[in-house]
């Protein structure tokens, strides 16, 4: 018997919408976009450009921004350049006592 | 390799990054792709329509507002509704074009057997069409891929009561005229 000559469920309606079909989209379908998109400029020029692609980069690889990164790596920059010049100092300031007691030099 | 969310990725496409639309596009387009077909069941307008909304998205990111709380993906997928829609008040001839081009299930063996679930197909995607808007939103979401109640009642901006009653309601419509024709 033909589905058409019986009539149709609530059970047959379902079964039906389920079994819809789709066709594949092409492959190039998303390299089409996006190669489109390069052709058009943006309404609001950015200077962030470069930044942006930079931060997409850093972002793929690592979970962190490289915004979120940069405080925390001047922070520890700082420290490091402080305790090297808290280090280096006093060598610098005796090393010139040194030299003035060499040329006769007495306080 | 880290994934970057949506969010994260339209953050740096309203920097102007291009590499982050490419991954957007790529993450997303066949899915608004599909949902398109749905509505138009012509391949070429369906991909016209996703394009031209992606490099609407592209040309003016901000139309994108992180603040409404809003997914992404729910609100792409009313902007590709939307478009739909507009394009049937448009066009409001509705040609099977491109329904040929899908593949059929193996399971249908015979040649008979194929013609007969495509001829089925052909009718239920004319009576969606002639549905209501509502209706057929709700029938094309609610039917479509993984997609949950709740999901197309966000979408469509519904409770989830009120989209189930359009279900049955696009149901009954679908039941009652397939019925006719038969009684016919």
């Amino acid at each position: 018997m033909k589905p058409e000559q019986t009539p149709f469920t609530d059970a047959h309606i379902d079964a039906i919408l389920q079994d819809r079909k789709l066709p594949n989209v092409s492959e190039s379908f998303s390299k089409r976009i996006i190669e489109k998109a390069e052709t058009v400029p943006q309404s609001e020029p950015t200077w962030l450009t470069i930044w942006s692609e930079i931060t997409f980069i850093w972002q793929s690889c690592f979970s962190l921004s490289p915004a979120k990164i940069a405080l925390p790596v001047f922070v520890v920059g700082i420290l490091i350049g402080g305790l090297g010049a808290q280090d280096t100092t006093p060598q610098t300031i005796s090393s010139y006592f040194n030299q003035a007691y060499q040329y006769g030099y007495t306080p | 390799m880290h994934k970057l969310t949506d969010k994260e990725l339209l953050s740096l496409i309203q920097q102007g990054s291009h590499l982050a639309f490419a991954e957007l596009v790529e993450r997303h387009s066949e899915s608004y792709y599909r949902l398109a077909f749905r509505f138009t069941n012509d391949n070429q307008q369906a991909e016209d329509i996703v394009q031209d909304a992606f490099i609407k998205l592209w040309e003016r990111p901000k139309l994108w507002n992180e603040n409404k709380q809003t997914q992404f993906t729910t609100w792409f997928y009313q902007v590709i509704i939307n478009r739909c829609l507009d394009l049937k008040r448009k066009k409001p001839h509705f040609q099977i074009e491109s329904i040929n081009e899908i593949n059929l299930p193996a399971n249908h063996s015979s040649h008979e057997e194929q013609l007969v679930h495509l001829e089925m197909q052909v009718q239920l995607e004319t009576l969606i069409n002639e549905l209501p808007s509502r209706q057929r939103v709700a029938l094309n979401l609610c039917f479509f891929e993984d997609m949950s109640n709740q999901e197309a009642a966000d979408i469509m901006n519904l409770s989830l009561k009120a989209l189930q009653s359009l279900i049955m309601r696009g149901k009954n419509n679908i039941k009652n005229r397939l019925n006719s024709n038969i009684s016919n």
